[in-house]
Parts: C-alpha cells; structure tokens; sequence
C-alpha cells in the first residue's frame, strides 16, 4: 500500500498555519485616503477646475519668464515704435512712448497679483486670528471684536480705500494696507462661525483638558479644520484685489510710475481707446483670465471640499 | 423692535463719528501742503489771510472742533480749497439726485435681469440654457466694469453708433452707463439666485403644490420663486446702501456729471476739503442706508426680528 503521503509527496511541512490575521481582516475595499488626498482626488475630476488651474500655472509662468524671452525691458521707451500693433517683433503691439507692451503687461502683472496675494494674506492673518479669537474665547473679548468688526464693516470700502491711499501715499505697502484694513471682517465672520461650530466636538475639549493652551488649541487644532473654506475664501479673494487694485489704478491712486500693474496699463489703454484698442485689449484679457482662473480654481475648490458632494 | 432700533442707530451714530474724525485727521495729517500750490506766488500777507481763511493758521484739534460744529449745527459739508466759492453743500446738492437716478435704475435692472436669469437656469439645469447662462455669469463677474464700459463706448457707441458716446440729458444716454454697471450685479444676482432656486426646487412643499394640481405656472411664481427669493433680499442691503456712491467709475468714463465723478476728480486734484465734505456725506447714507435696511429686514422676514428682539 502506497501512503497517500508519498503519492501526493504532501508532508506537514508544506502547509503553514494561517490563523487569523488582525490586520488583513479589517482591511477595506478603498485604500484609506487622507482629507487632503480625497479632496485632491475630487478636484483632479472636475474639468473645469482644472482647466483653471492650468491656466494659473500658464499665467504665473508667463509673467515670469515672459520678459526673459521678450528681451525687452518695460521701462525702455523708443519714440520710433510708438503705438504699433502687435507684431513678430512686439508681440502684444507698444504704447504710446514706444513700449513694449508684452513686457509691460508681464511686469503690471507681478505687481497685480503680488498686491493680490499681499492683501489676501494680511485679511486671512487679521481675520482670521480675530475670528478664531472672538469664537474660543466668547463672553466679552466676542462682544468687543464683534462690534470692531460691526464698525469697520459699517465702513464704506471704496470711499476708504482711497482716502488712505489718497494720504498715506502709493506705495505697494499702503496700497496692500487699504484695502486689506477693511475687508477683514468677512473673513472674521466666516471664522469665529466656524469655530463656534468646531469647539464644541470633543477633541477639543480633550486637548484643553490635557492642558493645551488657547494659541495651541488655535493653530493646531482649528486653523487646521477650518481650513478648507478659509482656502476657498482665499482663492476667491485674490481676483477681488486685483480689481481693487485696478479701480485705484483708475482713479489715479494705483502704484506710482514707471512701476506699473495691469489695472494701471488698462487705465492707460482705456484712454486711448479709440485709435489703440490693442493697448487696453492685453492687460484686460489678462485681468479676466487671471480672474477665470481664480474662480475656476476656487468653485473646484469649494465643491471638493463639500462633504456632502463627495460621491 | 424699538430697542433694536435704538440701539442699531446707536450704532450707526458712532460708526459715523468714527469716519469723520479719522477721515478728518487722515487728511489733516496728509504730507504736503493742500494749497502751497495755490499761494506760492502771492506776498507773505496774502498767503497768511488765505490761510486763515481756511482755518489752516489753527491748531489741527481746533480745526477739528469747528469742522464738527458747522458739520452737525448748519450741516455744512466745507468749500473746496482748489476751486474758490464751490461748497460741498452745492455739489452734493447738484449732483447727487443724477447719481441716485443712475444707481436706482441699475439695481433695478441688475436684480429684474439677474433673478430671471437665475430662475431660467435652474429651471432648465442641465440643458443649454443652463450651461449658456453660467459660462456668461463667470465671464460677466470676470470683466472689470471699466473695461466693460469701455467695450460698449467702442463697439456701441463709437464703431455702431447706435447711442451717443457721451453726454447726458436724454434717455439714450443713459443705456450704456446703465448697462456697464449692472453687469456685475446682473452676474452675481443669477448666481445666487440659480442655486437658491437649486435649493428650493425639490422640497416638500413644491411636491406637494404639484401634486395638488398647481400648474407650473403657478408653483413657479407663488412657491419657487417666493422662497427662492429669501437670500435675494439679504444681499440687496449692501446694494441699497450703495447706490449714493459705488459708480464712481462708471460716471467718470461716460463723463455723467454725478457725485461719483466730483469723488474722483477731487481726489485726483488733491482737493483735500472736498475729498473730505463728500467722503462725510457718503458716509451719512450709507450708515443710515445701512440701519434702515437692518430695520427692514426685521418687518420683511419675522425670523430675523426673532433674532433681533433676542439681542
């Protein structure tokens, strides 16, 4: 008799025990996804989102290195080439003092989106302290930012705006401080709401009793969580400086020449509309796909982040 | 009710003194001279009774006091330093009505247009209309209204001739101011509108209007649009608020004689008593613009007077 053993040449040893594996029995189906990683994995499919994205990567790179390749420079004025059309040679045309307005709109456009970013992060800093403060601490410290914050919103933003660039000169830095200095408080707002909402969950209450201090709790705790619409805010904010920017531009309190900003080459062109319409054409097509992306961008962005969207 | 009253106008009363004393000493403190310009030429003597007819020989706290008491005892808004015998009072009291006519009729076609736009999308979500409409919000947010207002002077105006390029009096030429300001307003009312209507559309009570019989028609105005609206109206504060002076820059490209234009110039000319009188008054409206909508509210939707009697 042959031993089922040496037929099928099966011994103890070729089988192993298994015995149950904790962690390959809680496996799921969908690879764990952090927040960020699931909201990029969102925003990655929306199209539109990230046409708009592409086209700020397109922009930033262009007014960057535009005047590299142009080989120009912005200040460089030739009475021999005044208000041409674009052309092989000035590929957006000249102005009327014979500049190039490629470079010149590369130029106008670092000083937009600088003034831009400037003032978002100046209301993102105040606004969202303040907000963060108002909404931990509550009691008398809420009471008294909020009526700050009442007064300044009661503000008319415009009328203000150019009154303190009207005195404190037009430089980059009071430009950036007069219109961020009232547009605060919706950022406040947003924040302390969030944070009234975020304070009452548990984690918080956990780390306040471990012994985190309020400045801990804040930045570690719920700056992070509120995050996402901060972001969103963000992004939304920055074209609405831009146009800020513009409108002072146009009144003749914009950044000083020869610096110059594409609301101050678009207040320029518009002058001379009639007979050069190129001059106004390329700063404001900048203006609107600067700001197409932005909104592109932040519309992605707002539903990525919605829960309530995720499918 | 009256206590929310009193206190918002409370409120509003010190908002506004917060305005004219920064505005006042802003510009008090402004670097140069406000009219060296003007008296650099004339004897010693005259330039001293020129100044005293300022009150520029006082001290600036006393300057300040007289301003306050003409301000609140004859309302009286300051003489312009650069343009002899021009009060604020006379400017304010010529142009202003053009600038309210021209800020009215905008707001009004800005939500008519806008809500109907709104309300068509989201009616047909998913179909061209909707897509149409949303591609022309985005666009119409991202054009700055100079530029747009620019756009209609050449192509409108200049290269059609359909209306006159400037001028004012007669009812064509308000077509273009009005167009080039609305357009934002238009944008942002369909936005908002279309995803109110988004919101609405599916609740119970639509349901069950339709399942009583109402016909389309009917749901559309009485149901949809009624609720829809809610958020319309919140946003139509700020609105009503602005319409005193937020056209600044529509006025001055169409050359329309209103309080806007008067703003810009005076600013442009460094006219420093004017800036002042006009940014005062600005201010007057629209706090009590501001209180009165805040008031409103609370008779318009009976849960915000909860909120308000509860404060």
């Amino acid at each position: 008799m042959v031993s089922r053993e040496s037929f099928l040449n099966l011994s103890d040893e070729v089988f192993e025990r298994v015995g149950v594996d904790p962690e390959f029995s809680e496996h799921l189906d969908k690879p764990s996804l952090t927040y960020w990683a699931d909201v990029w994995r969102r925003f990655k499919q929306n199209k539109l989102a990230i046409f708009g994205l592409v086209l700020m990567v397109s922009i930033l790179v262009m007014i960057f290195v535009g005047p590299l390749i142009s080989g120009k420079n912005y200040k460089y004025m030739d009475s021999s080439v005044k208000n041409l059309r674009p052309n092989s040679e000035y590929w957006f045309g000249t102005d009327d003092m014979g500049r190039d307005i490629f470079t010149r709109v590369c130029y106008g456009g670092r000083i937009s989106i600088l003034i831009g970013f400037l003032c978002t992060i100046v209301m993102f800093v105040i606004g969202s302290t303040l907000g963060a403060l108002a909404g931990l601490k509550g009691g008398w410290v809420d009471n008294l930012i909020m009526r700050f914050a009442e007064v300044i919103g009661n503000l008319p933003y415009l009328i203000i705006v150019v009154i303190l660039t009207m005195v404190m000169g037009r430089s980059i830095f009071a430009i950036v401080l007069a219109m961020s200095i009232t547009s605060w408080v919706g950022t406040c707002r947003m924040v302390r709401g969030q944070i009234l909402q975020l304070k009452e969950l548990d984690y918080i209450e956990a780390a306040t009793a471990l012994g985190a201090d309020t400045a801990r709790v804040i930045f570690k705790h719920l700056l992070p969580n509120a995050l996402g619409i901060i972001m969103v805010d963000i992004t939304m904010s920055i074209p609405g400086f831009i146009f800020g920017e513009a409108f002072l531009s146009y009144v003749g309190l914009g950044v000083r020449p020869p610096e110059t900003s594409w609301g101050a080459l678009a207040s320029a062109g518009q002058q001379q509309l009639m007979f050069h319409p190129h001059v106004l054409f390329f700063p404001c097509l900048m203006i609107v796909l600067t700001t197409l992306a932005f909104h592109l961008v932040g519309d992605g962005l707002a539903e990525a982040l919605d829960p309530k969207l995720r499918k | 009710m009256a206590r929310f009253i009193i206190k918002r106008t409370l409120l509003g009363l010190f908002t506004l003194f917060v305005i004219v004393t920064v505005t006042f000493f802003l510009i008090a403190g402004a670097p140069g001279d406000p009219i060296a310009a003007k008296v650099e030429q004339m004897p010693e003597k005259a330039q001293r009774v020129i100044r005293a007819k300022y009150g520029l020989d006082q001290p600036v706290f006393k300057r300040y006091i007289i301003y306050m008491k003409n301000l609140i005892t004859t309302g009286d808004f300051g003489e312009s330093i650069i343009y002899t015998g021009r009060s604020a009072t006379d400017v304010i009291k010529a142009n202003a009505p053009i600038s309210v006519k021209i800020n009215i009729i905008a707001l009004l076609a800005q939500l008519i247009i806008g809500v109907f736009l709104g309300l068509v999308a989201a009616l047909n979500m998913g179909k061209s209309v909707d897509h149409i409409t949303r591609v022309s919000v985005v666009l119409a947010i991202c054009i700055p209204s100079f530029v747009f207002a620019a756009l209609l002077q050449y192509f409108v105006a200049f290269k059609w001739r359909l209306v006159p390029v400037f001028g004012w009096g007669k009812p064509a030429h308000y077509v273009l101011p009005v167009l080039a300001y609305a357009l934002p307003g238009i944008a942002t009312y369909a936005k908002y509108m279309r995803s109110s209507t988004l919101s609405v559309i599916n609740e119970d009570y639509i349901v069950t209007a339709k399942a009583k019989g109402a016909t389309q028609g009917r749901v559309v105005r009485k149901h949809i649009l009624r609720n829809a609206m809610i958020p319309i109206v919140t946003m139509l504060g700020p609105a009503i608020a602005g319409i005193f002076g937020s056209s600044f820059v529509i006025e001055n490209v169409f050359a329309i004689p209103g309080l806007g234009s008067y703003y810009v110039n005076a600013v442009r000319d460094n006219d420093y008593t004017m800036v002042l009188g006009l940014t005062v008054f600005f201010a007057i409206l629209y706090v009590a613009a501001l209180i009165l909508v805040d008031v409103l509210y609370g008779v318009v939707d009976p849960r915000i007077k909860v909120a308000g009697g509860e404060d």
